[in-house]
């Protein structure tokens, strides 16, 4: 009898422990609002040494666990669509997605997932994560701003919108076509808004 | 001067010449017995190309185009092997037909498996005129009394390569038309040695390098860019239309070393011709050069 309340008792712990272990890292789901299309991924990049030129990918998914108590531990995965680059001139999209560049047929998604936050102001913070593009994965940082969170004002639906920028080296990326006419250094833009689930 | 070396037509074409015909240079010094090594000329054209085009090659190749390096590497060592101990025809198309299903399936492996689909009898086609061009580059022989045709089959692996380059440009992909051109410059090196009389033995090397590069490039074109399968299996006709040559060119034409390669050069850009033009008819303006 001693044996069994001793049992109960450890696993009524053990739950309370978990219980609180999940309340206390509770994170809000946000899901990025592709039906508004309220999102941008973009890139900057030298064209000869001249102009730079600037391109988007118009299909991107991914979803933001937030932490409120400790935005820190929140986490992002981003999924973007390689096909669907555009820098406003079909021919050029057709090379950028040929094997000289991305080889969206081959690799067809962009992938990235934070592993690391650390704060470096009231709303802005690092984010290191693996970004996986070509088939290959290597960890970069980028500058992250919280734009807004709370509820929209039309919807009232309960909305955040961050900012992201970075750089990174294609050629880390087995891109090395045409580098470094074409440079080699990309500049990355990520703007996103995003719905709590 | 690195200005020059960052131009896309010097790096496929002027790079892999030169290289060839320093690498036969220097081979041509060695004692006789290296002389049917000659042909490792043509892989040393192509991977100073590739170097100056996409620098050092990656230890772990993930995407097609840091595959074909190593695929250039395995197609030399094949070559080496069937040049040191294959020396029966038979022996020398199995083990191109190995090569070739190899570097066709590491570079398509990705979509092998996917759905049913004309991809895939695209892909069939595709390898099976590899094979039929194996065959007949290395084991049917139409050799002249005085040795004057044996420059045939680089001409038509040139003309080829020179067509394959065309088409992945209309695909889209200037990385592959700047590879197949550099095969096609390497293997110049060659014809060009051959037509001045400097007597060079295109032994399996000089065959496998392009035969087992070919089907990579060919692969890659395929499967990753907009091009149309139906121009490229067309253009493996060209290895047969080199037949032509012995039924309807003048025998005084074909004993001459001046002019029999240019004639089969000639006779072999017509499905050349053909298939870059059913290329860039089937292409959407979009997927074009620009």
């Amino acid at each position: 009898m001693k044996k069994t309340s001793f049992v109960s008792a450890t696993l009524l712990s053990v739950a309370m422990l978990f219980g609180f272990i999940s309340f206390a890292s509770a994170k809000s789901t946000y899901v990025i609002d592709t039906a508004g299309v309220h999102y941008y991924a973009g890139f900057q990049i030298s064209h000869l040494g001249f102009s730079t030129m600037h391109g988007r990918f118009d299909a991107l998914s991914g979803t933001i666990k937030y932490d409120d108590a400790e935005p820190t531990n929140s986490q992002v995965s981003i999924t973007i669509k390689a096909s669907s680059i555009n820098t406003n001139m079909a021919k050029r999209d057709a090379h950028l997605k040929s094997p000289d560049f991305f080889n969206v047929e081959e690799f067809s998604d962009i992938t990235f997932v934070s592993t690391k936050l650390v704060k470096t102001g009231e709303k802005t913070a690092k984010m290191t994560g693996n970004l996986t593009m070509m088939g290959v994965t290597r960890s970069i940082t980028l500058d992250t701003t919280l734009i807004n969170i709370g509820a929209n004002p039309f919807s009232k639906a309960p909305t955040a919108a961050w900012s992201a920028r970075g750089t990174i080296k294609r050629s880390d990326f087995g891109s090395k076509y045409g580098a470094p006419a074409i440079g080699d250094e990309v500049t990355l833009i990520i703007d996103i808004e995003a719905l709590k689930q | 001067m690195s200005d020059l070396l960052m131009n896309p037509g010097v790096q496929s074409s002027l790079i892999p010449l030169l290289t060839a015909l320093a690498v036969m240079g220097l081979i041509h010094r060695l004692p006789t017995w290296a002389h049917q090594f000659l042909g490792l000329s043509v892989l040393a054209g192509f991977l100073i190309a590739s170097y100056v085009t996409f620098g050092l090659p990656v230890l772990v190749p993930v995407a097609s185009g840091q595959k074909i390096v190593y695929i250039a590497i395995i197609s030399g060592g094949l070559g080496l092997v069937a040049q040191i101990f294959l020396r029966s025809g038979c022996f020398l198309v199995l083990t191109s037909f190995f090569g070739i299903i190899l570097s066709f399936s590491w570079i398509g492996w990705k979509k092998i498996f996917a759905p049913v689909s004309m991809e895939h009898l695209g892909a069939l086609l595709i390898l099976a005129g590899c094979g039929l061009a194996a065959y007949k580059v290395l084991s049917i022989r139409h050799r002249n009394a005085d040795n004057t045709n044996k420059n045939d089959d680089l001409v038509i692996l040139a003309v080829v390569s020179i067509a394959i380059a065309l088409n992945a440009f209309m695909g889209a992909s200037a990385s592959i038309a700047q590879n197949s051109g550099a095969l096609a410059a390497s293997l110049g090196a060659i014809i060009i040695c051959n037509w001045v009389g400097l007597n060079v033995p295109p032994g399996p090397v000089t065959r496998f390098v392009p035969l087992i590069i070919l089907p990579a490039l060919l692969a890659q074109i395929h499967y990753f860019t907009k091009a149309n399968m139906w121009p490229l299996a067309l253009l493996l006709l060209a290895f047969f239309t080199g037949n032509l040559a012995h039924r309807f060119v003048p025998p005084y034409i074909q004993k001459s070393k001046f002019m029999r390669p240019i004639v089969i050069g000639a006779i072999n850009t017509i499905p050349a011709i053909a298939s870059v033009v059913m290329s860039w008819a089937f292409l959407p303006v979009a997927a074009s050069g620009y």
